[in-house]
């Protein structure tokens, strides 16, 4: 491989090879040794939220929705809705430290509808 | 492969790097750049170690080189065989060991070359075990003091400048002062005297010839069954005759570790520099003094602190190192020289000029020192040294004095005469090393002054005499004195018996 392949680039192409939501792990391996090679391992977060935006421009909301509770049906139905966008693949996380509620986090937006976000503000507020 | 979902990209890249980083089913491989002199330039591999063995695929088969220029980008890797065969282009992997040898008592009667494969026509050689080419040092903790003695049997080295299992003395002097025949003599030595101590004789870019003759008088001592022979000739690459020091202390360490005992002689280090100068140059390292790199300190006392007497919990066993160093006219103020007598624990300097006086072996009582055998002396020979070399150091004084007038007093020219004896008696021809008993009869008898009435050219034939009365008639008591535990005194036994039949083998020469 010549020369320095951007992030973008690099984040173009998997979310180019993204199909139904899944990414065939061939193409990881290939990013991955990439990056070794290129000794840019330390960049993988980064490139992680790349092809999520790159995916976005696609069309395709990945979202991480934190609660302190498995969400039911409903509930997750309502989130995918809030998401917008044609296709969306939610990352769940249940974290008690919310008290209650949900978060969601798009690559482009940040819902907080959490106990813990409440009481923070109302902390704020106060001093 | 499975697919993953776009939620878990995140852990499934870490997962694939942490498989590559692993090496887990996945061979790293480079791709040779440049080649030429005996080195190639390997592009990846970056995870290759300093001494790791590289297999270059060419189309001819296998070649392999070991890296020693580990940078960036690239490596500089020293082939180990012929370069004629290797392209650019051709892929390299990583063999995963770093350089060994085969090391052993298998190894014993055989001439090598540093890789451990037999030069001298006969079987391959299989051994239970490998030893590492480059290794460590052992640590102060596992030393002990140098103690026993490792006789040479050349009367000058064992009276006066004594060399101990374990210590570093080097040889040097001018080109063809007798250097190789006093290793060569030592190892005779080993032999006939039955010390058990195992002779490793490393040939550093020696013309073949000569190498093929030391063997052949080994053989011919009966001391080829204890000794190897590492070779390398001068037509060999630089990079074989830079590892044959190593590879032969791979081999003599074998015998120190197991409580035994070795001998090893490195002929010559300056070779080894020169060949060390040459892939460094060629690895475009910086060159420092004499265009030798910055490193080639390092080159020698890596090699040298190898040698050692190890501690009772290790086995007691010993490598004694004689690395032998080639000056141009008599200049042991060069680099090369001043590193190695600062490293090692004495000097035999081997004058021109004594050699073309007919004063062989030309040993320099002057500038010769050897710094930790005076513990490992055997009572026998120290109780007559210290009178000879007394003797010597006067006379070598004196004698300075004497050429400007001949009108000396008495005790003068008494001593004069005692040192021209002992001087005479120090004369050895090669291949004759002498015993305990026979070293300390002749010096005592000179000492005693019971040969100064023999003319000096006759010395040697009444000291022969000497011998050969004492070994026909007083086996018993030579075969005790042998044992180099007695004190040797004038009027003691032994030192009445030696006096006696001292007198007698005399009364044929004297004038
Ligand atoms: N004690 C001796 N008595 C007589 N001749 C000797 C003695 N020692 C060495 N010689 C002779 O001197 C010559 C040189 O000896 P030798 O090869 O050991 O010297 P060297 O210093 O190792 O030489 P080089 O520099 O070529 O390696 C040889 O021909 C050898 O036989
Ligand atoms: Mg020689």
């Amino acid at each position: 491989m010549n020369g320095k392949l951007s992030r973008r680039k690099l984040a173009q192409y998997v979310a180019s090879r993204v199909q139904g939501g899944h990414v065939p792990e061939a193409v990881l391996q290939e990013v991955a040794a990439y990056l070794v090679e290129s000794r840019r391992v330390r960049e993988m977060p980064l490139l992680v939220r790349a092809i999520e935006d790159a995916l976005l421009e696609h069309g395709v909301v990945v979202a991480t929705v934190t609660s302190a509770r498995p969400l039911d049906d409903t509930l997750r139905e309502a989130v995918k809705a809030q998401a917008g966008g044609a296709e969306v693949h939610l990352r769940e996380i249940i974290d008690s430290s919310v008290l209650g509620g949900v978060r969601l986090q798009t690559p482009d937006a940040l819902f907080d509808g959490t106990v813990q976000h409440k009481l923070q503000a109302l902390r704020a507020a106060k001093v | 492969m499975a697919d993953i979902a776009v939620t878990e990209v995140s852990k499934g890249l870490r997962d694939a790097i942490a498989r590559l980083e692993t090496g887990e089913n996945m061979e790293s491989t480079g791709v040779v750049t440049r080649v030429g002199d005996g080195v190639a330039w390997v592009h990846g591999l970056r995870n290759a170690g300093y001494a790791e063995v590289l297999e270059i695929q060419t189309k001819q088969g296998v070649v392999e080189a070991f890296a020693l220029n580990l940078m960036e980008d690239e490596i500089g890797a020293v082939l180990l065989g012929s370069d004629k065969d290797v392209v650019a282009g051709d892929p390299v992997k990583l063999k995963g060991v770093v350089l060994e040898v085969p090391v052993g008592p298998e190894l014993l009667g055989r001439v090598v070359n540093p890789l451990g494969q037999p030069l001298d026509g006969g079987p391959a050689i299989t051994t239970k075990e490998n030893g590492l080419v480059e290794r460590p040092a052992i640590g102060v903790m596992g030393r002990k003091g140098v103690h026993e003695p490792l006789m040479t049997g050349i009367v000058a080295i064992d009276a006066m400048f004594p060399i101990g299992r374990g210590q570093r003395e080097l040889i040097i002097g001018d080109r063809q002062t007798g250097k190789t025949a006093i290793t060569l003599d030592t190892m005779i030595n080993q032999g006939r005297q039955k010390t058990g101590v195992v002779n490793i004789y490393v040939a550093i870019g020696q013309k073949l010839s000569k190498v093929a003759r030391l063997v052949e008088r080994l053989k011919q001592e009966g001391v080829m069954e204890q000794t190897i022979v590492v070779a390398t000739g001068p037509s060999d690459p630089a990079s074989l005759l830079y590892l044959a020091p190593y590879a032969g202390a791979a081999m003599g360490e074998w015998f120190r570790d197991n409580a035994k005992h070795a001998l090893i002689i490195y002929d010559d280090l300056t070779k080894h520099a020169v060949a060390y100068r040459q892939m460094s140059l060629l690895l475009r390292r910086p060159p420092g003094r004499e265009a030798f790199p910055g490193d080639v300190f390092y080159l020698h006392s890596r090699l040298l602190e190898r040698a050692a007497k190890l501690s009772d919990e290790l086995g007691a066993g010993s490598l004694t190192a004689l690395p032998i160093i080639e000056t141009q006219a008599g200049d042991i103020s060069a680099y090369i020289p001043t590193n190695v007598i600062s490293i090692t624990d004495g000097q035999i300097f081997m004058e021109t000029d004594l050699f073309y006086q007919g004063i062989r072996p030309a040993i320099s009582a002057g500038l010769s020192v050897s710094r930790v055998g005076g513990d490992a002396q055997t009572k026998s020979v120290k109780s007559v040294s210290g009178r000879l070399k007394l003797g010597l150091s006067q006379f070598r004084e004196l004698a300075a004095f004497a050429q400007f007038g001949s009108d000396l007093d008495d005790a003068t020219k008494k001593q004069i005469e005692r040192g021209q004896r002992l001087t005479e008696l120090l004369k050895q021809p090669q291949y004759s090393p002498l015993s305990i008993w026979e070293q300390v009869a002749s010096i005592f008898a000179v000492n005693e002054g019971h040969f100064d009435n023999v003319p000096r050219e006759k010395i040697k034939d009444a000291q022969a005499a000497l011998l050969a009365k004492l070994a026909k008639e007083h086996r018993k008591e030579m075969d005790a004195l042998n044992t180099g535990s007695e004190k040797i005194e004038a009027d003691s036994a032994t030192g009445k018996l030696l006096a006696k039949v001292a007198v007698a083998a005399a009364k044929g020469f004297e004038q």
